[in-house]
């Protein structure tokens, strides 16, 4: 009997943390535990074509069967899962703040965003934090005529807001782009700087966290429909709140090596000080309310939706 | 061999891709602007252009799907006329024939989904990050200009067919281009 | 038949398109398009159509190629290019295939600030191909070099392939961009080796001019000015960070269209003339872009060269063998292919087979050198006939030039890239004495 084939479309190369850490070992342990039945195939850097802009609607067009994304990249998919990137709403772990993500996610999204999809796996990033280039970074004052890359609309609009002009470009752009001083810096996470060795190209490294962005691997649910009842289970057995849990503990673990790397390349490592940071704080006001008036467009619930948000992430321990 | 000078169809032809693209033009020029403006927003006024690369995006498309129906008819899609070279001429004005409607063929396939994407685009709300620029504009001109890329390419097929026929001389550039 | 033999056929057929007259970005759309469906069913083909026009035209990222042509064409309606060579003429006019090696030499520098093969082949074009054929170079000496000319845009630092392959490896991008000089120059020097026998083997192949007297050549390099003060503008510019290659196109256009103007006396009817020709060009390298992403959606999805690497991990060969193989695999691939999409489809399934093999050689080195070995394969396949991107768009911008021409001309440099990638395979010194990797 052929096996049932699953292609797996990502953004990501394969040896990008959530790759590594997510997708390649749950790709192997189905394939196991299908007992040959089921044969998902990975498809990294966006192999079978498109921007990654493109990923969500191929999934749901049945191009492909799985794809891992974050939701920055198609902003209008995604704007409500977007509120979890707000910068302060969720500073801590990964493995800390991936149960929130998700908790908020199932009691909010799933009639909405994730209408048509089975969620494999999410987890939010370890802390992102502000890298530059070759100017240190005090006060909001120091962004201003600053490019800084970001990876999604409201960290957009959070970089905006502190006076620096946003600059959308792909992961793979970022390197060259800072090294020949096209953008002045960027805001990322700790872990994946040194596998895109961004550390060679930035001098300051800001180490109070911002925010944490979202990475998922999502699942078409016709998809997962089409398979026997033996096999839907084999993928149930490899989904959830706590299987996410897992991968983000993984994520958690790279965060200190990271910093040791990019602190031994000589680059310096800096807080915000206490009243700068509750400057910035304030300063993300108006773009929480632009999440919230967006939100009640569609007929959500902004406010309270937001409002929830705060609370979940504070139960999970949020800084 | 006889010959007429011009085509029946051909100035019709020249003066709708041309008018196409015109327009392509346009949007060449604007992307020139657009980045040396962000040059100069960036470098002398300290003062970055929001989503200028999501402008140059827009821009680029509709100076490419502008220029398809040009291209073509001017020969600009490139052919290798080596293998075939030993063929007699009549041979290859009939292949000629045969490959430009399978590229028709290809053409009209894209220019299908070309709307089905478009239409896609408009309900889903695609638009570029921090200016929010409609995607669907850039598909509802690709989707124009490959009506035309399409009869272009049909009428380079039937221009062919004359050749073949012995009632067309083969083009300037196309006998230059051996 | 299952989808590696669909993958194979796939290159049959495009192929014979091809050579039977049908363009070659219809031919790869064609075979490409029914390539993926076959594979992956009807649907999936129509749905990836949906999208993946958009995202291929639309893309600033590609600007970079419309930009550096409009400059090109400016630059010759303005009378620049013209002035560019009566000064190299005057200085170099009376040595055999002085126009040539300087040409070679304008690609080198011009490769140093961009990182893209075809934006290099594109822009020298414009400037030297006129002026070559004016001065009585053969079609095929003019375009061939031209063409290999063009890969030194991404043999010579900053190359985009190599900050992807650093990604990909965990390597450091400065390494591999050090690692990739003492090749890149090997190439120059090869090119206008190649440059010099062409003259010799070829009688008639290149003008020789008399000697030109001092008073002559001051005068032509008066004249120059302006040309050297954009280029100078450029690789200033975006060697200080001041612009990105495309910023540092926009402007480039943007001063060679006001000297244009200004000095060449270009009116609004030359103004539309540049911006047709650019345009024209442009649409004809999207296509074929647009074909090539299919090509390789297809070709990923037949997941061919992971079987490959599977054939050929079981023969357990010995690991030179093994290299060359993989090398072969990439000038094939080449044909079809643009080099970016290349890489990122075959390293996932050659860098495992490579960690496998032992070259006495450490992690590093061995992953440094083998990305140099691919930057250079790669750029084999686009200029190696009959199939090459960089081929057809140099032959594009020379109209009046037969393909076989092409050919001819680019044969000569094609056998020097087989020599100086042999040589690597055996003298992995040559890449990594210089970051200090073994
Ligand atoms: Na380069
Ligand atoms: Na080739």
């Amino acid at each position: 009997q052929q096996p049932i084939i699953l292609k797996v479309h990502s953004f990501s190369s394969p040896q990008a943390p959530e790759a590594v850490y997510q997708m390649l070992p749950w790709i192997e342990k189905v394939n196991k535990e299908s007992n040959g039945r089921l044969k998902v195939e990975f498809y990294p850097s966006m192999q079978l074509g498109g921007k990654t802009s493109d990923l969500i609607q191929q999934l749901e067009d049945g191009v492909v069967d799985i794809v891992m994304m974050n939701p920055g990249v198609a902003p209008n998919r995604f704007p409500v899962l977007q509120g979890t990137e707000l910068p302060f709403t969720n500073v801590g772990t990964s493995a800390g703040q991936t149960p929130a993500m998700l908790e908020w996610v199932n009691k909010w999204l799933l009639k909405n965003e994730f209408k048509g999809i089975k969620i494999i796996h999410m987890h939010a990033t370890d802390a992102a934090v502000l890298h530059t280039r070759t100017k240190k970074i005090e006060t909001a004052a120091d962004l201003k005529g600053l490019k800084i890359r970001v990876p999604g609309r409201f960290v957009g609009e959070a970089m905006k807001s502190l006076g620096a002009t946003p600059v959308g470009l792909p992961l793979s752009d970022i390197y060259e782009s800072l090294q020949r001083g096209q953008i002045d810096g960027m805001t990322i996470n700790w872990a994946i700087m040194t596998p895109y060795k961004l550390q060679e190209v930035t001098k300051f490294n800001m180490e109070t966290p911002f925010y944490q962005n979202a990475i998922m691997s999502l699942m078409s649910q016709a998809s997962y429909d089409k398979l026997p009842a033996d096999l839907k289970k084999v993928i149930d057995d490899n989904i959830g709140i706590a299987y996410s849990t897992e991968v983000a503990k993984k994520i958690d673990e790279l965060t200190v090596p990271a910093k040791k790397t990019i602190a031994d390349s000589g680059n310096t490592l800096y807080s915000l000080s206490p009243e700068e940071l509750a400057k910035w704080r304030a300063a993300m006001a108006p773009v929480y309310k632009l999440w919230i008036a967006e939100m009640d467009k569609k007929g959500l619930p902004g406010q309270a939706m937001f409002d929830d948000l705060l609370a979940t992430t504070a139960k999970y321990g949020r800084k | 061999m006889r010959s007429s000078p011009i085509p029946p169809g051909r100035r019709t032809m020249e003066a709708a891709c041309r008018a196409v693209a015109l327009v392509g033009c346009v949007a060449l020029v604007a992307v020139m602007l657009v980045v040396v403006a962000s040059v100069l927003g960036s470098n002398l006024f300290r003062h970055p252009i929001l989503g200028d690369t999501e402008i140059v995006d827009s821009l680029t498309g509709v100076v490419v799907f502008c220029f398809l129906p040009w291209c073509h008819l001017h020969g600009g899609n490139v052919i290798v006329d080596f293998f075939a070279k030993p063929l007699p001429r009549v041979v290859r004005d009939w292949l000629d024939v045969v490959m430009n409607l399978a590229f028709a063929v290809v053409a009209g396939v894209i220019a299908w989904r070309l709307m089905a994407g478009g239409l896609s685009a408009f309900t889903r709300e695609q638009a570029s990050m921090f200016l929010e620029i409609p995607e669907w504009w850039v598909y509802a001109v690709g989707s124009l200009t490959s009506v035309l890329w399409i009869v272009v390419i049909l009428y380079v097929a039937y221009e062919s067919v004359l050749r073949a026929r012995g009632r067309l001389s083969a083009p300037a550039d196309e006998v230059q281009f051996g | 038949m299952d989808r590696f033999d669909i993958g194979l056929l796939m290159f049959v057929a495009a192929l014979a398109l091809i050579a039977l007259r049908m363009t070659v970005a219809g031919a790869m759309l064609l075979v490409g398009g029914l390539g993926y469906a076959a594979i992956n069913g009807w649907l999936p083909l129509l749905s990836t159509l949906k999208t993946i026009t958009y995202s291929k035209f639309a893309n600033n990222g590609l600007s970079v190629l419309p930009l550096f042509l409009l400059m090109g064409e400016f630059a010759s309606r303005g009378g620049m290019n013209a002035r560019l060579f009566r000064t190299a003429r005057a200085w170099l006019g009376h040595w055999r295939g002085g126009l040539a090696v300087a040409t070679i030499g304008g690609c080198a520098a011009f490769g140093a600030i961009c990182g893209s093969s075809l934006a290099t082949a594109a822009t020298m074009s414009q400037v030297a191909l006129p002026e070559m054929r004016k001065s009585g170079y053969s079609p095929a000496l003019a375009t061939g070099t031209l063409a290999a000319g063009g890969t030194l845009g991404i043999l010579i630092p900053p190359s985009v392939i190599l900050v992807v392959y650093a990604v990909y490896t965990e390597q450091s991008v400065g390494a591999l961009f050090v690692a990739a000089v003492i090749p890149g120059l090997i190439a120059v020097v090869q090119y206008m080796i190649v440059v010099n026998l062409f003259t010799r083997l070829v009688p008639g192949s290149a003008g020789s001019l008399a000697r030109a007297s001092w008073r002559e050549r001051l005068v032509a390099t008066q004249e120059v000015w302006p040309i050297l003060t954009v280029f100078g503008l450029i690789v200033a510019g975006i060697y200080l960070g001041w612009f990105s290659p495309t910023e540092g196109a926009a402007v480039g256009a943007f001063v060679t269209m006001l000297f244009a103007i200004v000095q060449g006396g270009m009116r609004f009817k030359g103004f539309v003339e540049c911006l047709l020709a650019a345009g024209q060009t442009t649409a004809m390298m999207f296509l074929i872009m647009l074909a090539a992403e299919l090509f390789s959606a297809a070709l990923a999805s037949s997941r061919m060269p992971a079987e490959l690497a599977g054939h050929v991990a079981a023969l357990n060969a010995d690991p030179l063998v093994v290299m060359f193989f993989i090398v072969v695999v990439y000038f094939i691939l080449g044909c079809f292919m643009e080099s970016l999409s290349m890489v990122l489809l075959t390293l996932p399934v050659f860098i495992p087979l490579l960690l496998t093999l032992d070259f006495g050689l450490s992690h590093d080195a061995k992953l440094v050198w083998f990305g140099i070995l691919v930057l250079m394969s790669v750029e084999v396949g686009m200029v190696s006939p009959p199939f090459g991107l960089n081929l057809f768009l140099i032959n594009s911008l020379a109209k009046d030039v037969p393909m076989r021409e092409t050919y001819i001309g680019v044969l000569g440099f094609c056998l020097m890239d087989f020599i100086r990638v042999a040589l690597l395979i055996l003298f992995p010194i040559v890449c990594l004495w210089l970051p200090g990797l073994r």
